[in-house]
């Protein structure tokens, strides 16, 4: 039976910045969003940079002045599409498992694989409605 | 249409996905990996089936902290979840300005904008649900680890304590617990291979019920006529070995783990409870016996020095010293049975056991 040893999060010393509402916030800058729906890309757009630009996250601007009710956000999909979504608190946190980035040879496991939970998320974003046409 | 005095964040999605897993952390996870110095855990699992069925069906994964196991289950879904990272990202975007003279159009601007950015790194669609689970180490390494009576049959298990601990869904605690109470032992055999060559390998057993007892005596026999103490000392572990080497019958060959758990029971006061449950598994080999013969073997099996104090034992007394290995048929017979796989959690089912009919019973209740 293969062992595989699971790293405790190892937070960084200074927080990470986070464009996002501060309940979103995490350690690593990290957060969750989940899609009721797939991403398609046109032929020849994908970037150089392998940084490909979809839209943008709207939230109204009591975010700023603590008075958000969390229900409002938009995502804007490309410049025809949006859709209503809303965050959600996590009935049970999630850990964020990747493979641990190996700077000393590893203390055991399968053939030197280690994971690492790499953030603790409570909270997510959530687009669950149908994509809505803009003009 | 972006709405008036909006906050908004661009986002990106990465063509370099990096691979996650999303894993529950159920409140006595979340607690243990929070805290001020937490462990490693560990995830174990069994080799695929290639052909599961519901008798034999693919096995869970296992995750273990120091002193709990759980088992894992994947749950997918219909949805996308995305990992964002943020990270700044600068986007050039082209612009034509107004032109009014058609013949000499102006030149387009570049623009480039940085911005906070969250960019869709990881993409998944299951998370990892852990569930609780209450193996019975007893059980599970009884069954694992073959009883010592034969150097060669049963097949010896190849291998050390350690590499035993990485192969069973047990805790650190839970794995430590029941090797000391399944009484499990580490000795070295001479193995000879197909050319010929002799070489030592380390192997696993348990005390096996007959010849232990076999040994207890002699032990106990030579310590009085040499007037020695119970002890791990190698001195004393030392004259035990000379007196196995001159006794010189196969059965009794010199195996030193055997022993020294044997030593190391007695001297923890556990020799009444190891010797009763292998009196039972002996006596009760083909059907439940009465406790009075259960009693009259056991006292027949035991040193005459550590009979004493046993021979007033109450027949209850007796039925409790082999509890969690034992069932009685009837009010006055006992039989060894081995210890059940799973723990039972006080007021609930054993941990890990399956809820039958849970589906059924939910989609009943929603359609009254």
């Amino acid at each position: 039976m293969p062992s595989v040893p699971i790293h405790p999060p190892n937070p960084p010393a200074t927080k990470a910045p986070s464009p996002l509402p501060p309940i979103l916030h995490t350690p690593t800058g990290l957060a969750i969003l989940e899609l009721q729906s797939t991403i398609h890309f046109a032929p020849g757009a994908m970037e150089e940079d392998g940084i490909t630009p979809i839209g943008r996250l709207e939230f109204p601007e009591s975010v700023m002045t603590g008075e958000w009710d969390g229900k409002s956000v938009w995502a804007y999909i490309g410049e025809h599409q949006r859709m209503r979504g809303e965050v959600k608190k996590l009935k049970t946190p999630l850990g964020i498992l990747k493979r641990k980035t190996v700077g000393e040879p590893p203390s055991e496991g399968v053939e030197g694989e280690e994971l690492e939970i790499a953030e603790i998320v409570k909270y997510k974003i959530i687009f669950s409605e149908r994509p809505e046409p803009v003009s | 249409m972006t709405q008036p005095n909006a906050y908004t964040v661009p986002i990106a999605y990465s063509t370099i996905q990096t691979p996650i897993r999303l894993i529950e952390l159920p409140p006595a996870l979340l607690d243990l990996v929070t805290s001020p110095n937490p462990p490693t855990l560990h995830l174990k699992s069994l080799p695929p089936v290639p052909h599961p069925t519901t008798a034999n069906p693919q096995p869970h994964a296992y995750l273990t902290t120091p002193t709990q196991t759980f088992t894992i289950r994947q749950v997918s879904s219909s949805n996308n979840t995305f990992l964002l990272r943020h990270a700044d990202h600068t986007r050039v975007t082209t612009h034509y300005p107004p032109s009014i003279d058609p013949l000499n159009p102006p030149e387009p601007e570049i623009r480039e904008e940085t911005a906070l950015t969250s960019i869709l790194t990881s993409t998944t669609t299951s998370h990892l649900e852990v569930l609780p689970y209450s193996p019975n180490p007893v059980a599970t390494l009884r069954k694992m680890v073959p009883a010592y009576s034969d150097l060669y049959t049963p097949a010896p298990l190849y291998g050390s304590k350690e590499t035993l601990f990485l192969d069973v869904p047990l805790s650190r605690l839970q794995f430590e617990q029941g090797w000391k109470e399944a009484l499990c032992f580490e000795d070295t055999i001479q193995v000879v291979d197909e050319d010929g060559d002799s070489t030592t390998r380390t192997c696993i057993w348990r005390l096996d019920p007959l010849l232990t007892l076999r040994v207890l005596k002699m032990l106990e026999e030579f310590r009085l006529s040499e007037g020695l103490s119970w002890s791990l000392e190698p001195r004393v572990i030392e004259d035990f070995r000379e007196m196995f080497s001159e006794d010189g019958s196969a059965a009794t060959r010199w195996m030193p783990g055997m022993v020294e758990t044997i030593i190391r029971n007695v001297m923890e006061g556990n020799v009444h409870r190891f010797t009763a449950r292998m009196a039972l598994e002996i006596l009760s080999e083909h059907g439940a016996i009465s406790v009075d013969k259960l009693k009259k073997g056991w006292l027949d099996y035991l040193p005459e020095t550590m009979r004493a104090g046993a021979e007033a034992w109450t027949d209850e007394k007796l039925v409790e010293l082999v509890k969690g290995y034992s069932e009685s048929p009837t009010a006055r017979s006992v039989k060894f049975v081995e210890p059940p796989e799973l723990l039972v959690v006080e007021g609930g089912a054993a941990k890990g056991a399956v809820k039958k009919g849970k589906w059924h019973e939910k989609f009943a209740a929603q359609r009254k």
